[in-house]
């Protein structure tokens, strides 16, 4: 779809009403069209570092083609001309390092209200030549697909939250970019075609399924995603009626008062009905656990150092009130094989 | 006289009235090694100065379904009774063996499948420890360009097996041959009990190539009484189970 005058004119005037972009520009300003260096004004500063002057959050490094930059644009228009007030757009550039940086700032703006996301958020998933991104992703316990999907639902659910809106008021469209040859590149997305084949995730469409929020593995396993009541578990009968083998997986989500604001947010997915693997929001960014059930009972143990401290969560899968989590400031424990029985 | 069904039962804390020698008493879970095993040997230095093994399969699966083959599962059991006999020529002896088993999925989130350096391998020992008191040694499929790795020269293996500042464990690749496994295996864990290299290929702590000395072999099974010294006074061994 080509630009054209009005479109170009609905765009700019969208972005004038924005004081500061922070974060990043248009690499390439050449655009079928019209000339995008003259959004440049708009695009003001590189860093994050001063978010409460930032009026949306503006990552596109790395954008070889026009294509690309010119569906985004699109998205703005089209929201404008549907007379829906867009103070801001967001396009995130997610990559590990990047994601990291940005979403407790994302946070921050939208619990201060300043920043005022509604109705489109287009997330751009950054594989595209970070060689940091690729190991993290690789070597760090998050597979790709899942990191991806939680990074994007963990964004999308608070946007909801905040908003008081439902995901489904979102349109949140998302990105894998194919196009460097760099080898860390290709290397991702060898990895990506692989877990797509290996997962049957859609990675057109990142497998993420905006109707149910589920994935199912192969194996039956349920990646769910979504953004419920502790007791709601409708998804989980959902996931029985698309055809899953078992249901495995459960989300929960609680307000975490004593210190903070923010929303805590649990994905559980059960392998092999033994090991389960969890994310968890909080403000230092995603937590992940790993554990162990028995029966209905899951005790999980969190797996990552950076964020400081450590974690226990236990739960009865047939009481989902019954969930506690403890956490210890400055320790670590690790992970524990499981034992065979001789 | 040893009983035993005593000597396990107190000794080893499996249930008297029902076990298995190969199994309980030697812990070879995985099958009786094909070669000669003397009860007698194998039990008596378990009552000297002795210290548990925690044999760790990375990427084990059920079936031998995962990264570890039954082949190298045999491999394993093999390697330990060889150390055994290796370590047995001091009465260093090696007691209970618990085993456990990290799940391919999570061993291929981390990129552990194949161990390609020394940092690579602590990052195991970093991750995972066994929830007892066994010398942690984790049993993968793969190591580059080594047989395994452990706690480097004068600087032993920690008992807190949930330090992080220093080695918790020992690595060793399940793809060699038998003997030569139960030869690594030794020499992994003789660095874990505060063993530095040694100069004498024919001893199991023989250098490797890199220092233009020769590289240990299946034959390198020498401890010298200083060594076994060295190893006796590390934290991991156990009071001794008379019987």
């Amino acid at each position: 779809m080509k630009t054209n005058e009005t479109q170009y004119f609905a765009i700019t005037a969208v972005l004038k009403q924005m004081r500061t972009v922070c974060g990043g520009g248009f690499q390439k300003p050449e655009l079928s069209g019209f000339d995008i260096s003259s959004l440049k004004d708009f695009i003001i500063t590189p860093s994050l570092a001063e978010p409460d002057q930032c009026d949306a959050i503006g990552l596109l490094s790395r954008i070889d083609t026009s294509q690309e930059v010119v569906s985004l644009l699109e998205n703005i228009a089209l929201d404008l001309k549907r007379s829906i007030v867009v103070r801001t757009s967001a396009v995130l550039a997610m990559n590990h390092q990047q994601a990291d940086a940005v979403e407790p700032v994302m946070m921050n703006l939208l619990q201060k209200g300043d920043l005022d996301f509604q109705h489109r958020v287009v997330a751009w998933l950054g594989t595209h030549g970070s060689k940091a991104a690729y190991q993290a992703l690789n070597k760090a316990q998050n597979r790709m697909p899942v990191y991806l999907q939680e990074r994007l639902h963990n964004f999308k659910s608070l946007v909801a939250f905040r908003h008081g809106l439902s995901e489904g008021d979102l349109d949140l469209s998302l990105v894998v970019y194919p196009k460097s040859k760099s080898k860390a590149t290709q290397k991702a997305i060898k990895f990506l075609k692989r877990d797509s084949k290996k997962d049957k995730v859609d990675f057109s469409a990142l497998g993420f399924d905006l109707e149910s929020n589920l994935v199912i593995q192969p194996d039956g396993c349920i990646w769910q995603y979504g953004f419920f009541q502790r007791q709601n578990l409708g998804a989980l009968l959902k996931a029985v009626n698309h055809g899953a083998k078992q249901v495995l997986g459960v989300l929960a989500y609680f307000e975490y008062r004593s210190h903070t604001l923010f929303t805590r947010q649990f994905v559980l997915a059960n392998h092999n009905g033994k090991f389960i693997e969890v994310a968890l929001m909080n403000p230092k960014g995603w937590i992940t656990f790993t554990g162990s059930m028995e029966g209905n009972h899951v005790k999980l143990q969190s797996t990552n150092r950076h964020v400081g401290f450590y974690c226990e969560i236990q739960v009865d899968l047939k009481d989902l009130s019954s969930m506690q989590m403890y956490e210890t400031p400055g320790t670590f424990k690790k992970l524990k094989p499981i034992p065979m029985e001789n | 006289m040893i009983s035993i069904r005593e000597f396990a039962s107190e000794c080893l804390a499996v249930n008297k009235d029902r076990f298995t020698i190969g199994t309980d008493v030697l812990g070879y879970a995985h099958g009786i090694p094909n070669r000669r095993i003397s009860l007698l040997d194998r039990i008596k230095p378990m009552r000297e100065t002795a210290f548990n093994l925690s044999a760790i399969l990375v990427g084990h699966e059920a079936g031998y379904s995962g990264l570890i083959t039954r082949a190298m599962a045999e491999r394993a059991c093999h390697a330990i009774d060889v150390m055994r006999e290796i370590y047995a020529q001091h009465n260093i002896g090696i007691k209970r063996i618990y085993w456990s088993n990290i799940p391919e999925y999570l061993v291929r989130e981390r990129g552990h499948v194949d161990i390609n350096s020394s940092d690579e391998a602590r990052e195991l020992t970093d991750w995972w420890s066994a929830d007892n008191n066994g010398i942690d040694v984790f049993f993968v499929s793969q190591v580059e360009g080594a047989a395994g790795w452990s706690a480097g020269e004068n600087h032993a293996g920690s008992c807190d097996k949930e330090a992080t500042s220093s080695w918790t464990g020992a690595v060793v690749e399940l793809n060699g041959r038998d003997d030569f496994t139960g030869v690594a295996l030794g020499h992994e864990v003789g660095h874990f009990l505060d063993l530095n290299h040694a100069g004498d290929i024919a001893n199991m702590m023989g250098i490797e190539l890199r220092e233009n000395i020769g590289t240990i072999d299946a034959s390198s099974r020498d401890i010298t009484v200083a060594q076994a010294n060295i190893m006796k006074r590390h934290c991991m061994f156990l009071s001794p189970c008379n019987h």
